[in-house]
């Protein structure tokens, strides 16, 4: 599994770099302004930032998905396929290896995010004023219940993380059922994409209906394990398939 | 060690196999020979467990093929397939991650031999290069049975020596090798089984010895007769 999951890293090694290349441009902006109190470059910065971090996990989940496109409807496929591994391998590294690449650039992000509008703060009004600010803008409850303020960062990241990945993995089940059972099928692109709209569409409906239901402290629970459940499902599906009908 | 039993694949509407059976050897080497679209591709694809049968099975020491078999069968296919990204040296570096019996000396040797730079990106090659790659990839393993789809393709006439030498060197008592080749003079000294086929049916199955011994006639004067 770790052999397949470095060359899954290595696959999508060109556009990491060139995102990670723009964000460093971006950051490099950022903090020269913020240094030369130059409003143009910081702003400059701040928008090429804004643009990675939005469009740079977009890109990576789209680059996934288009090699797995590649490797179930090209001679690619023989790379994969040739090799002494299963098809549950092969989807799980994909799976993990678009889990972790998603982790670390919103990590990545996130942490960037934190230390420009500190830093932003505290070259702006001084770090105590800067703290009283950060007092007020959050209000008493979370001062004097850090773990509530923690909790809901860490639910919210919970469900854009798990509903991120939950498209990711939707999508390369349609993109299966495409090179499979829908193989030779006129159209077949179309109603793969069709059945990926419907697939997450009907998700996130179960959710809408299931999360109701349990008490308001479980809520964000109940949501996270219906995208976990239908992440582990699609990949089981994906392989079992893939593992009796793919023909590459 | 590797039977094909029954063995049919349909493509939509078409009939690429058509219900063929026989046996691969350990000790033989075997020239699959069919006009184009007659099944050989087809065969090895499934041979090397890429393609699923429609019905019918190829049987690796009594199982049906798949990941089993994978560590013990090399295919060499007929159409590029590398990552693009690679260069020729990442290709041996890939086949050592993902294959136990693989001898990267013995790759690094083919390459030098046949005059592939190490650090020429895959997708720069030629055509008859690329070949070439592709079999030094498939022929550096330590395989039990090797599946070679048209190993001459685009190679130019003074590298072929090269490439037949290659080929040679991994027959073996313990070995089978199948080669597709519609270069039948090219191979045909050092084949001891030749097997037809034609829009996906077996039409027969000849040992190339018994063949000039009884009737004086070469594999290409048999393919002839067979196809006309």
């Amino acid at each position: 599994m770790s052999k397949l999951l470095k060359y899954e890293f290595k696959k999508s090694k060109n556009v990491t770099l060139a995102i990670l290349l723009i964000t460093a441009i971006g950051e490099a902006l950022f903090l020269a302004g913020s240094l030369a109190k130059s409003g143009s470059l910081l702003a400059s910065g701040a928008l090429i930032l804004s643009f990675a971090a939005t469009f740079g996990i977009f890109i990576m989940a789209v680059l996934s998905i288009d090699i797995l496109h590649r490797e179930l409807n090209t001679n690619q496929s023989y790379m994969l396929f040739l090799t002494p591994r299963n098809s549950y391998q092969i989807l799980g590294s994909k799976i993990l290896s678009s889990a972790i690449s998603l982790s670390l650039m919103t990590v990545l992000f996130a942490v960037l995010a934190t230390l420009d509008l500190l830093l932003i703060g505290i070259r702006e009004v001084g770090m105590p004023a800067l703290a009283d600010g950060i007092r007020r803008a959050l209000g008493d409850t979370y001062l004097y219940m850090p773990a509530g303020l923690i909790r809901t960062i860490a639910t919210g990241a919970a469900i854009s993380y798990g509903a991120w990945l939950f498209l990711i993995v939707t999508a390369y089940f349609a993109d299966i059922l495409q090179a499979t059972v829908l193989r030779s099928k006129k159209g077949a692109g179309w109603i793969s994409f069709l059945l990926f709209l419907v697939l997450a569409g009907a998700v996130v409906f179960l959710q809408n209906k299931l999360a109701p239901l349990a008490p308001p402290v479980a809520e964000t629970a109940v949501r996270s394990c219906v995208f976990a459940a239908f992440i582990v499902l699609f990949f089981c599906l994906g392989g079992w398939i893939m593992e009796r009908r793919l023909s590459v | 060690m590797l039977e094909t039993k029954n063995l049919v694949k349909k493509y939509g509407g078409k009939t690429a196999l058509n219900d063929i059976s026989f046996p691969i050897e350990q000790g033989k080497t075997y020239l699959l020979l069919g006009p184009n679209g007659s099944g050989k591709t087809t065969w090895m694809k499934t041979a090397a467990s890429l393609s699923k049968p429609t019905s019918g099975s190829v049987l690796w020491n009594g199982t049906p093929v798949g990941v089993e078999s994978r560590k013990e069968i090399s295919y060499m296919p007929t159409e590029s397939f590398f990552y693009p990204w690679m260069i020729v040296a990442d290709v041996g570096d890939y086949c050592t991650d993902f294959f136990e019996d693989f001898d990267l000396d013995q790759f690094r040797d083919l390459i030098r031999d046949m005059e592939l730079p190490a650090d020429a990106k895959v997708k720069s090659l030629s055509s008859g290069m690329n070949a070439k790659l592709r079999l030094a990839a498939a022929i550096s393993r330590k395989a039990r049975v090797y599946l070679l789809d048209e190993p001459l393709n685009g190679i130019d006439l003074v590298a072929r020596d090269a490439v037949m030498k290659a080929v040679i060197s991994v027959m073996s008592p313990d070995t089978a090798v199948v080669i597709s080749s519609h270069l039948v003079e090219e191979v045909e000294s050092f084949v001891s089984t030749a097997i037809f086929l034609r829009n996906g049916k077996l039409l027969e199955i000849t040992d190339t010895e018994d063949l000039r011994t009884r009737t004086g006639k070469s594999l290409a004067d048999r393919y002839r007769e067979l196809m006309q």
